[in-house]
């Protein structure tokens, strides 16, 4: 992409040209956006925001904007104002509390739970030469949660990084011939 | 201030194939040069290119979200991953390996992986390299996270991997979308990016790590999760080919008292691991299969070892190098 | 002040009890939120509503809110457990990988399909109003839209857009605006004025 680099500007600058009331609230919003509105402007631009109702919608249409030149998928409808009206029933957000976080550990290798994967395997024994028929299954899930600490240690190395719950393990009977 | 741009035209990166094949249906596969250079051109950019978002990893009803940043360190590559869901855990990806850093249960666990790969970047530094044992063929043009892509099949030559199909971004290679596929065809895991923003990245990265941050993410220095594997008491009789050993540690599992030996073979795409340890009793030979397939494994006693196989590959792979092991005469007992 | 400072600084407004802050972030977020959200929902009504939900729980977990990840991070993590939780009590899972990639029954297994999960309605929409946008942008003023196009497209910021451009950063943020009200204007036709026309 080309860029042309002005040597002079001959644009005004904000403060030669005159904003109204309206239109300088606008721009400190389009500033907000951005990032680059200085501390004390921006808690005056997010008052005003309450003022006056039609901004948030203003805000939302510079928003989309930005999405749509990126090619991507975008809305403008009413839902932050949905939002906004469902949360008038909310009691008000006041100072934080600070709160223990409760963790609650959802398995994401397979460490140390021996839930975490169910195999049902159909051993063949080793005395019979008969490999088991496929027909007959006999679940012996609780030997094999052993075989979890493999397949984290193997998706250390095979770039998964899923959890393993869904790893129900299925079928068997090994034969190996000398 | 980095050149990149989403609109720039394809062919910036240096030494890139332009495709010139006919846009509505799979073509045949490319020969194998032109299939090559589009491996390497996927597997290049996902280090090459600056880029940040959100993408999900999917196995059956099951799912991930993680965000993404890469930042590529002259021709190294720099990521940082995030889970959005579940444990709290942060990874950061460098050439010589990655951490990962877990908050569970109000504790913080540091851990070290072998790999240091992760979605997108799927395909091995030499890439082209696979070009002999998949066949690669362009496919119909598609939209990924608002970026427009083409689909590449890349489909095993045997029966011995999965295959991928991968969604590569027309103007860098990168790939948004992979979905692991069987013989037939059917989807066994998938990634895709729900949003990425390909080449400026958030000033707040390039600030570099607060003292506070360095200290979060220093190993102990007595946590050495690996070490070199110095008497080999098994040996591989048969590999399926392309397949080579690319690591072998001694490495502690959390159910097992003693370390146990952790092979890894690859053909850089496909992984499977060997896992070796003595067993304590007559093991009997199990073999097993995850729900969808995607994952086979086998277990059988080697000599006085216990060897589990397993990989995310089809049942021939894990055969192959099951029913190859054979314990070494010159091993010393453990 | 960087963006995440505004997301923290929002969120502190939220804390001393005003409300309106928090439809700053809704409005910023949302969109990304449910490009997310379709990953995992097909059905659009149905990924607005977790959207809602999701930002409601948000709104109560405040307090909770520490500052130390990324406030859309965080945000990230309330929503994909809220989807999660919505399918899950109406025994539904996410859409399993056979079901995203299936394509047409009668074909061959050799096509193998991976459509992004967007609905071709909201596709559609989206394309014209992309399109309608970079029309706007076409036609802007040379310095109008090399300013809004170093932002959006670029991700500069004022300093380095007025460094780029030679001009000061007052001027680069007037072009901004007048960009986008530009561009608004053109916009507003097909948008509608009624609050409930979507994209």
């Amino acid at each position: 992409m080309k860029i042309h680099v002005m040597t002079e500007s001959t644009m005004p600058s904000q403060s030669e040209q005159q904003n109204s009331p309206a239109e300088s609230r606008h721009e400190n919003l389009s500033a907000l956006i951005d990032g680059e509105l200085s501390d004390g402007m921006a808690r005056i631009a997010i008052t005003q925001l309450g003022h006056s109702p039609g901004d948030l919608a203003r805000l939302g249409e510079y928003l989309a904007i930005g999405d749509a030149m990126r090619g991507l998928n975008t809305r403008h409808d009413g839902f932050s104002a949905r939002v906004m009206a469902e949360l008038e029933n909310e009691p008000v957000v006041l100072a934080p509390v600070q709160k223990k976080r409760e963790s609650r550990p959802t398995l994401w290798l397979a460490a140390a739970t021996a839930a975490a994967i169910t195999w049902v395997v159909w051993q063949s024994n080793p005395r019979d030469d008969l490999a088991v028929p496929l027909a007959s299954v006999q679940q012996t899930a609780p030997q094999f949660d052993e075989a979890s600490p493999y397949l984290a240690a193997h998706q250390d190395f095979a770039q998964a990084v899923i959890s393993t719950q869904e790893m129900r393990f299925t079928k068997a009977s090994l034969e190996i011939r000398p | 201030m980095t050149q990149w741009c989403m609109r720039m035209p394809a062919g910036m990166l240096a030494g890139c194939m332009a495709l010139s094949v006919p846009a509505v249906q799979a073509a045949d596969p490319l020969p194998p040069q032109e299939a090559a250079a589009l491996l390497q051109r996927m597997s290049d950019a996902a280090r090459r290119v600056a880029y940040e978002g959100v993408f999900v990893m999917q196995h059956g009803a099951s799912m991930q979200t993680l965000s993404i940043v890469n930042r590529p360190v002259g021709t190294a590559k720099e990521s940082r991953l995030a889970a959005l869901d579940g444990v709290e855990r942060e990874i950061r990806c460098s050439e010589t390996g990655s951490v990962s850093r877990v908050i569970e249960g109000g504790q913080i666990k540091l851990e070290k992986r072998l790999n240091s790969r992760y979605f997108p970047d799927l395909l091995p530094p030499n890439a082209a390299a696979l070009a002999s044992w998949y066949h690669v063929k362009p496919g119909e043009r598609v939209r990924v996270a608002g970026l427009d892509c083409r689909q590449i099949e890349v489909s095993p030559k045997d029966d011995f991997r999965w295959g991928y199909v991968l969604c590569a971004e027309q103007g860098t290679g990168l790939p948004l979308k992979a979905v692991m596929v069987n013989e037939s065809g059917q989807p066994l895991m998938q990634y895709a990016f729900a949003e990425i923003r390909i080449g400026s990245l958030p000033r707040v990265e390039s600030r570099g790590l607060s003292k506070t941050e360095q200290t979060a993410w220093t190993m102990p220095p007595a946590a050495a999760a690996t070490r070199p594997i110095m008497l080999e008491t098994v040996s591989v009789k048969n590999l399926p080919p392309g397949f080579s050993r690319i690591t072998a540690v001694k490495r502690k599992l959390p159910n097992k008292p003693e370390e146990v030996e952790h092979w890894v073979f690859s053909d850089g795409l496909t992984h499977i691991s060997l896992f070796l340890e003595p067993a304590l009793q007559p093991i009997e030979s199990i073999r097993g299969q995850s729900k969808q397939g995607m994952i086979n494994m086998a277990k059988r006693q080697v000599g006085t070892m216990q060897a589990t196989i397993l990989g995310d590959a089809p049942w021939p792979a894990i055969e192959a190098i099951a029913m190859g092991l054979e314990a070494r005469s010159d091993a010393a007992t453990r | 002040m960087s963006d995440r400072d505004l997301d923290l600084q929002l969120v502190e407004r939220v804390r001393q009890g005003d409300q309106r802050a928090f439809g700053i972030l809704v409005e910023k977020y949302q969109r990304k939120l449910m490009r997310l959200l379709s990953r995992m929902v097909r059905d659009q009504h149905e990924v607005e509503d977790i959207a809602q939900e999701a930002f409601i729980k948000a709104y109560r977990a405040l307090p909770q809110f520490r500052g130390d990840a990324a406030f859309y991070t965080w945000l990230y993590r309330i929503a994909v457990n809220t989807a999660k939780n919505y399918l899950s009590s109406r025994n539904r899972s996410m859409p399993t990988v056979s079901d995203q990639a299936m394509n047409d029954e009668d074909e061959p297994d050799e096509r193998l399909v991976a459509q992004d999960i967007a609905t071709p309605e909201t596709e559609l929409l989206s394309k014209q109003v992309a399109i309608a946008v970079n029309q706007a942008v076409d036609a802007l003023p040379e310095e109008l839209r090399q300013a809004i196009t170093l932002r959006e497209i670029e991700g500069m910021s004022y300093e380095e857009i007025a460094e780029t451009m030679a001009c000061p950063i007052g001027t680069v943020r007037s072009r901004i605006f007048r960009a986008r009200e530009a561009i608004a204007t053109k916009l507003r036709p097909i948008l509608g004025t009624a609050d409930d026309k979507r994209w």
